[in-house]
């Protein structure tokens, strides 16, 4: 075992960028009642249009509503659904792979096939017409009212869950082939003991690392299904949408409409890459041959 | 390696059954009908029961489920109920539009990829290595979408170099058609050259340490010889990636077609989704799921036949 | 001497520009395919269909009125005029029969010369019920169309009903007797070749892309239309049509984004107006029947504590006209008086308030749409919900898409719901379908006065102006008494065009007019 400020040594700066961009879109997230200057969704139609400046440090919308608030408040939306979609996707995912690896035989093959199954559906072609057919309006499940955006990390985090499973199932059947863990089961561990205590430890560094880069993934999609009205719905904000809402500004001048929104997926998903990177180089040196691609 | 191939091929399958059932159920589901779309707010309940029926949409959902698909086994799409128009003469018109943006896209991506990447794996700290990894920084997070617009803003309406969307179709003669597809081209690109070159550089910088390079060198191999083995050990994963690639860049063409104003499969599915034109919109994510379902599915393939590690473990 | 560009950012752009251009046709280079005489407009939505008697959408009328006329036209400044008649009709002493007298120069576009036969044949196929037209419910109130002679028809109605008149531009066309049952309705609906007498022969439909009109060369109105063909675009991404105006790729656009038009239309090369319509109308569609809008003095307070003008001049930048009646500002029968019992005062909002059953304020859930239609109603909505919040009242916003949402309105399912209603901007076609009982967006507000409908058969059995503009008067006075539903005000019709097109006149019912139109 690696002493932890060995192992932070080996991390060059370009992860730490990305562990620092991440861990400031996450407290923006979290803290953005704190941390925002103005409401995000108040009106000061006086105050409309306005380019940046000392009161506004990124000017102000149509609506007169201050821009770096709603990028800030913006942070939560895309990064509930990028992260939503990763932790859906990694429970169905670890399961569905640990119940294979574990089953073998005919449950093992039902589940993977099904795991590739799932996987041979295009993510944003479902996103946008299950979206689509389901209408932006909250939909109702028994007392409760589910926002628009849980549609979303709830399709999204089913569509990214054949990685996680795929990923599981390869070191888990390893594990549980593996002379060690026969000899611990001889010795009367549980089920619980093995899968805890030898399968997740060891499938664990390539879940963080594919957890990672698909939290940039789901936040790219949140922006591409809110660019075409089919995301957040207003007055809340999420950067797609702003940028949606922005794209006509693009002709008139207002830049910093489109520009600060824009930037904020750009730095987030760099943030993301950098740390995922970073991770993979640590954990993983050799997996280059598992590079998402969405 | 043939039971792999006919276990793949039925879990595709599946899929495309699943898939077409899912969609199904969901737009008999979903809130909103086509009868408003064709009749209007100003309907009359007794006008919408006629059209629904005239549709069979009042049919029971089973039923409407077994005839669709079987029709779509006989290769008809059915008649859309908002337009009257043949959906499959409607997907038949459309694909041609999208196909050529992302034949396109993937040939730049594919080059431009590729090329960088193995430039950047001979020379590792050299100019191609560090566009390669401003690239992959660059490429991966901007959205297409969002470059497009940038694209039509300073491409099309600052420099009036290239027209700032629609669509010219091959017969309007090559370079017309160039024109209209090459911002949207290369909107599409980026972020899969920036994905594709990542992997060729380190697939190959991969080859290039393994033992029987160095073996070869040894026994005095030229350089090149090398190179050229190693790149043809390097691809199989290059491959794999690239047809996924191929399989997403539909996915992300239906953004690019709406900022460029594309008269292709986008268009349609949005408008179907707006029209609840029911039919058109099972037929277009259907078609999309096949495509990717086959993309797929040859990735796969083209692993485990290509690869020697997956060979041997198959 | 050669000009060589010194700026380096511009040579290079010239040097690529021009090594571009080596490689590819000029054709569309510059991005001049209007070079002749055609004529493009854009639409921001995909029509339906071209046939004007099943046509919903107001911007896609410009197919059907390109290809079919009707006897009389209502016209782009609101004004009722002669069109395939030679005058508007004289009308009998009882209002209930309509004589015509037909040009005798019109002929269709397959040659044959329009006749009596086929104006009655028309109205015959649009009334008779098997046909299912979209229109027909409009015209029930006509019972016999008669062939006077060659040149003369004679319309009888069962009862009178003035109104009718102003609905044959919208919603219905004169086609050659014979040519339904000729062709079948899908030929109405997406090629209808020679059978219209309108300035414009249908070309082509390419689906998502555009509709192409050849110009008739027999038009009745001699020496035009001025163009040789035109192309009738759809792009419905707001930003992409604006830069397909700015690169001159088209010539006229309708519904530029409220954000841009002022300052589009003073760019260089770029002319721009607006018009207030005389029947859209942005509604707040208030259901009475569910609390808390099932009290008046609450729909009240609610109508007071809106500031109409910042709506109107703020947040759609001078394109809606305030209004807080059912009745367009610029309109000659709006009633001043009622309007302002209705309008912004944010005392009085709160003196009705505390009269309500719900003096403390209280909570609504308001359903808007998510894609725009003329003014994004969410602009609005979001105004609204910080304006009501000063009154206590907490709007809380719900977006659904059109076919859900007026699913809902249809069937009074929202609280409270916010559209903008199109109307053909004459004065009872948006009252009698809100307000008034047994019409099909009734339970939008579920409100029924025996009184106001009394006014409404009045209306019917008048033509006169100024007995109509009593009439129409009182009932906006009730309708301001009950507050049975929420007004914000009339919308603008605006296009943008190139600086070459001339003639091109706003249409105050929103759809382009571009028969008189010069490129």
């Amino acid at each position: 075992m690696r002493g932890l400020s060995s192992t932070l040594r080996m991390i060059d700066w370009t992860g730490w960028l990305g562990a620092g961009i991440v861990l400031v879109m996450v407290c923006a997230a979290i803290f953005a009642p704190l941390i925002a200057p103005y409401d995000p969704v108040a009106l000061s139609i006086e105050d409309r249009l306005l380019a940046p400046d000392m009161a506004h440090w990124l000017g102000t919308d149509q609506a007169g509503r201050d821009v770096l608030s709603r990028v800030i408040f913006g942070a939560r939306a895309s990064l509930a659904v990028g992260i939503g979609a990763v932790v859906i996707g990694a429970l169905i995912g670890v399961s569905a792979g640990l119940f294979a690896a574990y089953k073998g035989g005919l449950g093992d093959q039902i589940v993977m096939r099904i795991v590739d199954g799932v996987a041979s559906i295009p993510l944003l072609v479902w996103a946008i017409a299950i979206v689509g057919i389901l209408g932006v309006g909250p939909v109702r499940v028994g007392p409760l009212l589910l926002p628009n955006e849980i549609k979303i990390v709830l399709l999204v985090g089913v569509l990214f869950s054949p990685v996680f499973a795929r990923v599981t199932y390869a070191v888990a059947s390893r594990v549980v082939g593996a002379d060690y863990v026969r000899a611990r089961w001889l010795q009367g561990a549980t089920h619980w003991d093995i899968v805890s205590g030898d399968i997740l430890p060891n499938c664990l560094s390539p879940i963080i690392v594919q957890g990672t880069l698909l939290v940039a993934i789901g936040i790219v999609v949140e922006a591409s299904v809110s660019f075409v009205g089919l995301g957040v719905q207003p007055p809340q904000a999420s950067w797609g949408s702003m940028l949606s809402d922005a794209r006509s500004a693009i002709y008139s001048g207002e830049w910093w409409l489109p520009v600060f929104p824009g930037l904020a997926i750009s730095i987030t998903v760099i943030g993301f890459n950098l740390l995922g990177d970073a991770v993979r180089e640590l954990f993983d040196p050799r997996s280059e041959a598992r590079t998402l691609v969405a | 390696m043939l039971r792999l191939v006919a276990g793949r091929i039925v879990s595709s399958i599946g899929t495309l059954l699943f898939v077409g059932f899912a969609l199904f159920a969901m737009t008999r589901a979903g809130p909103g009908s086509p009868a408003r779309i064709v009749l209007g707010a100003d309907a009359t309940a007794a006008q919408l029961a006629q059209f629904e029926q005239a549709n069979g949409l009042d049919r029971p959902f089973l039923a409407q489920y077994g005839a669709w698909l079987s029709d779509i086994l006989r290769g008809d799409f059915g008649r859309s109920f908002v337009t009257g128009r043949d959906v499959g003469t409607e997907i038949v018109n459309a694909l041609p539009v999208t196909l050529s943006i992302v034949l396109f896209a993937f040939a730049i991506a594919v080059v431009f990829g590729v090329g960088i990447g193995i430039a950047a794996a001979l020379r590792p700290g050299g100019v191609f290595d560090r566009v390669s990894r401003l690239l992959s920084v660059v490429g991966l997070s901007v959205p297409a979408f969002w470059l497009g617009i940038v694209l039509i803003r300073f491409v099309a309406v600052d420099l009036r170099w290239l027209p700032p969307g629609g669509y010219a179709p091959l017969s309007a003669g090559l370079g017309a058609h160039l024109q209209t597809i090459l911002m949207p081209a290369v909107s599409l690109a980026v972020y899969y050259i920036a994905v594709l070159a990542r992997m060729t550089q380190a697939s190959l910088q991969d080859t290039l340490r393994g033992d029987y390079v160095r073996t070869a060198r040894a026994m005095g191999l030229s350089s090149p010889r090398v190179v050229v083995y190693a790149l043809i050990n390097a691809l199989p994963p290059v491959i794999n990636l690239a047809a996924l690639s191929f399989g997403y860049m539909f996915g992300w063409a239906l953004i690019i077609e709406q900022v460029f104003n594309v008269p292709g499969l986008s268009r349609a599915l949005l408008n179907a989704i707006s029209q609840r034109d029911f039919l058109l919109l099972q037929g277009i994510v259907f078609l999309f799921t096949i495509i990717f379902v086959l993309a797929n599915l040859t990735a796969d393939l083209v692993n485990r036949v290509l690869d020697p590690r997956q060979r041997v473990a198959a | 001497m050669v000009n060589l560009p010194t700026d380096r950012r511009q040579f290079l752009a010239a040097s690529a520009g021009g090594a571009l251009a080596a490689l590819l046709p000029s054709s569309l280079l510059h991005a001049q395919p209007n070079a002749g005489k055609t004529l493009t407009i854009v639409l921001p939505s995909n029509p339906i269909t071209i046939d004007p008697i099943n046509q919903l959408n107001h911007d896609a009328m410009v197919l059907g009125q390109t290809v079919f006329e009707n006897l009389v036209e209502f016209d782009v400044d609101g004004v009722l005029k002669p069109q395939l008649a030679k005058a508007l009709p004289t009308i009998s002493a009882d209002k209930k029969t309509y004589t015509f007298e037909l040009r005798d120069d019109v002929t269709f576009h397959n040659g044959k010369k329009m006749t009596a036969e086929d104006v009655k044949y028309s109205f015959d196929y649009l009334l008779d019920a098997n046909n299912k037209a979209l229109r027909r419910p409009l015209f029930t109130k006509i019972a016999k169309v008669t062939v006077l002679d060659p040149l003369k028809v004679q319309v009888d109605l069962s009862e009178p009903y003035g109104q009718w008149l102003y609905f044959l531009t919208k919603y219905m066309g004169i086609f050659p007797a014979g040519s339904r049952k000729e062709h079948g309705d899908d030929y109405f609906k997406s090629k209808p070749v020679g059978i219209g007498t309108g300035f414009g022969m249908f070309e082509e439909w390419k689906p998502n892309d555009s509709i192409s009109f050849k110009k008739n060369p027999n038009y009745w109105r001699k020496g035009l239309p001025a163009w040789d063909r035109l192309v009738v675009k759809m792009i419905p991404e707001d930003a992409t049509r604006v830069a397909y105006l700015l690169t001159n790729q088209v010539d006229i656009i309708s519904a530029p984004p409220a954000r841009e038009f002022n300052r589009l239309k003073t760019m260089p090369g770029i002319t721009g107006a607006s018009r207030p319509t005389l029947g859209g109308a942005l509604l707040m569609f208030t259901n009475n029947l569910k609390p808390p809008l099932d009290d008046l003095n609450f729909r009240k307070a609610l109508s007071c504590a809106i500031d109409r003008k910042t709506i109107g001049d703020k947040v759609y930048y001078g394109l809606l006209d305030p209004a807080a009646v059912l009745a367009p500002p610029r309109g000659w029968w709006f009633n001043d008086e009622a309007d302002k019992e209705l309008g912004f005062d944010l005392d009085r909002a709160k003196e009705f308030l505390a009269k309500s059953k719900y003096p403390t304020g209280a909570e609504i859930d308001i359903s808007i749409q998510a894609e725009p239609y003329l003014l994004d109603t969410k602009d609005a909505a979001i105004f609204l919900q910080a304006q009501l919040a000063k009154i206590g009242v907490k709007i809380n916003l719900k977006v659904y898409e059109f076919s859900v949402l007026i699913q809902q309105i249809a069937r009074g399912e929202h609280q409270m719901a916010m559209q903008v209603f199109m109307s053909p901007g004459e004065a009872t076609y948006i009252i009698a379908n809100t307000v008034m009982p047994g019409q099909f967006l009734s339970k939008s507000t579920g409100y029924d006065n025996p009184e106001l409908s009394a006014l409404m058969a009045a209306s019917f059995l008048e033509t006169e102006e100024a007995k109509l503009k009593d009439l129409y008067g009182k009932m906006q006075t009730i309708m301001a008494r009950d507050a049975p539903i929420g007004v914000l005000g009339f919308v603008h019709a605006s296009n943008l065009w190139r600086q070459g097109v001339q003639d091109f006149k706003v249409n105050q019912a929103l759809t382009m007019s571009v028969g008189e139109v010069k490129v």
